[in-house]
């Protein structure tokens, strides 16, 4: 499997179009999965996966084997969403409290891969991007701090913010899914 | 504890999700990797423009530039030409610059072939020395042309210098022994031929310089000079007198060339008894040798 990537990788840096038609349809599934954590709308998401894929091929020969491909492309798919996300709307990183909108919270589904999808789609695009970062990601708050251009104070601040409001709302969920009113 | 959890559910629900994109998504994505190329490969040629056109200028600059040679500057060197004395300065003459090395050799060859024979065809060896003491030193002969040069040269080294380089083995001091007897002969020679009679020169191929026949020609010896005291002669007088009989029988004859020609072949009697009259007799004999020739 790993040579057949490498190889497939050797092609695609020769512009060969069935190789990286190849790659795309081995890790745009789960690209796409990732771009879809930072934007709502899947047809946005799904450009931004297209834009990041059309990154990872014209700069394919920088790629080193150092890490993993999936992880490298990973990369480029978070990075493609946050420059998408703060270019639309100009994050509001300040530590000011966010007041939630109670109608969106009330609109949960019940599936619980859907129903976490949207409690992280309510967050506001400030703790979106840092809680994501932080809790998928595995970003440290330095990273945070250096990619959205805050202080890792803010960063930790949105994070506590985003945690305890998504906690909240989860328990919230389980209590409705099990018939507690 | 339940803050961590929450992350946990979020990454363990999230990390592994999949969503299939649309079906057209590759052919969105492959149009727009045609066009990357595209640019990419516009880029390129562009690129290349920009290289060749600069490369382009630069040669042209280096060829025009290559056009003008300039001399290499020499950094810390000061040329200081010789001070010329332009009052004293004498411009070097041809007879300076003879190369007295051959010539010297042709003199040999001359010497053994064709004795030189004065024009009177006698030679005094009073005169002989008298006429080194003028210092009219080299005589030199090339190609049949004579030249009397000012300056003195040590003939002797002159002459085995021309031997060596010749391989003529000659004893050097026989050689110069012929060869002041040469020079007087033909020191004679010149000096009884008159100054104005440059077409002669010409059609003969003999230069004379000028300042050595002028020194022989205005400068009595000292023995005829001692005559005209002790006889209370006036040299200018008689000059002009011969000038007078120049006219008379219409001959062209510098009188003081004349005069010189007669003084060295005088002695202390005739000048006693008719000076005037060996004068008077040498120009007509010069006359009537000039009209024989005509004839």
């Amino acid at each position: 499997m790993h040579n057949q990537t490498n190889q497939l990788i050797t092609d695609a840096i020769k512009q060969k179009r069935e190789a990286q038609q190849e790659l795309f349809e081995l890790y745009s599934p789960k690209m796409l999965g990732v771009c879809r954590q930072y934007v709502k709308d899947l047809h946005h998401a799904e450009d931004m996966m297209l834009s990041g894929f059309l990154k990872v091929f014209t700069h394919l020969p920088q790629f080193k084997n150092e890490g993993s491909f999936e992880g490298w492309i990973r990369r480029i798919m978070v990075n493609t969403c946050i420059s998408y996300l703060r270019k639309k709307n100009p994050v509001q990183l300040s530590d000011e409290e966010y007041v939630f909108d109670k109608q969106a919270i009330d609109s949960l589904e019940s599936t619980e891969l859907q129903d976490i999808q949207t409690l992280i789609d309510e967050l506001p695009t400030g703790y979106k991007m840092v809680f994501n970062l932080y809790a998928v990601e595995g970003y440290k708050h330095a990273e945070i701090a250096k990619e959205l251009n805050i202080t890792e104070s803010t960063s930790k601040t949105q994070l506590f913010k985003a945690r305890k409001w998504l906690q909240a709302q989860y328990i919230r969920m389980n209590k409705t899914a099990n018939g507690d009113k | 504890m339940e803050t961590n959890n929450i992350d946990k559910i979020v990454k363990d629900s999230l990390e592994s999700r999949t969503i299939q994109p649309s079906n057209s998504s590759w052919e969105r994505l492959s149009s727009q990797l045609n066009i990357a190329q595209e640019k990419k490969r516009k880029n390129w040629f562009l690129y290349v423009g920009y290289a060749a056109s600069v490369l382009l200028i630069i040669s042209v600059a280096f060829f025009m530039n290559t056009d003008d040679v300039s001399e290499p500057i020499t950094p810390n060197t000061i040329v200081i030409s010789p001070i010329i004395d332009t009052v004293k300065f004498v411009k070097p003459t041809i007879e300076n610059t003879v190369k007295t090395e051959t010539v010297l050799v042709k003199v040999e060859k001359s010497l053994e072939k064709q004795p030189v024979i004065s024009k009177r065809g006698m030679i005094e060896k009073s005169k002989k020395h008298k006429s080194t003491d003028i210092k009219v030193p080299n005589v030199v002969k090339e190609n049949s042309i004579i030249i009397i040069a000012n300056h003195t040269i040590d003939i002797t080294k002159e002459i085995q210098n021309s031997a060596k380089q010749n391989s003529i083995m000659i004893d050097s001091n026989s050689l110069l022994k012929s060869v002041d007897q040469t020079e007087t002969k033909v020191t004679e020679t010149t000096i009884t031929i008159p100054k104005d009679k440059k077409k002669l020169f010409q059609q003969s191929n003999i230069k004379v310089n000028s300042d050595a026949l002028l020194y022989a020609i205005t400068n009595p010896d000292k023995d005829i000079n001692e005559f005209y005291k002790k006889y209370n002669i006036n040299r200018n007088d008689v000059l002009k007198n011969i000038q007078i009989e120049l006219n008379k029988v219409n001959l062209k004859i510098d009188a003081n060339t004349l005069l010189t020609d007669v003084e060295k072949r005088i002695d202390e009697e005739t000048f006693k008894k008719s000076f005037m009259q060996v004068v008077k007799g040498k120009i007509t004999g010069l006359a009537t040798a000039i009209a024989t020739r005509n004839n």
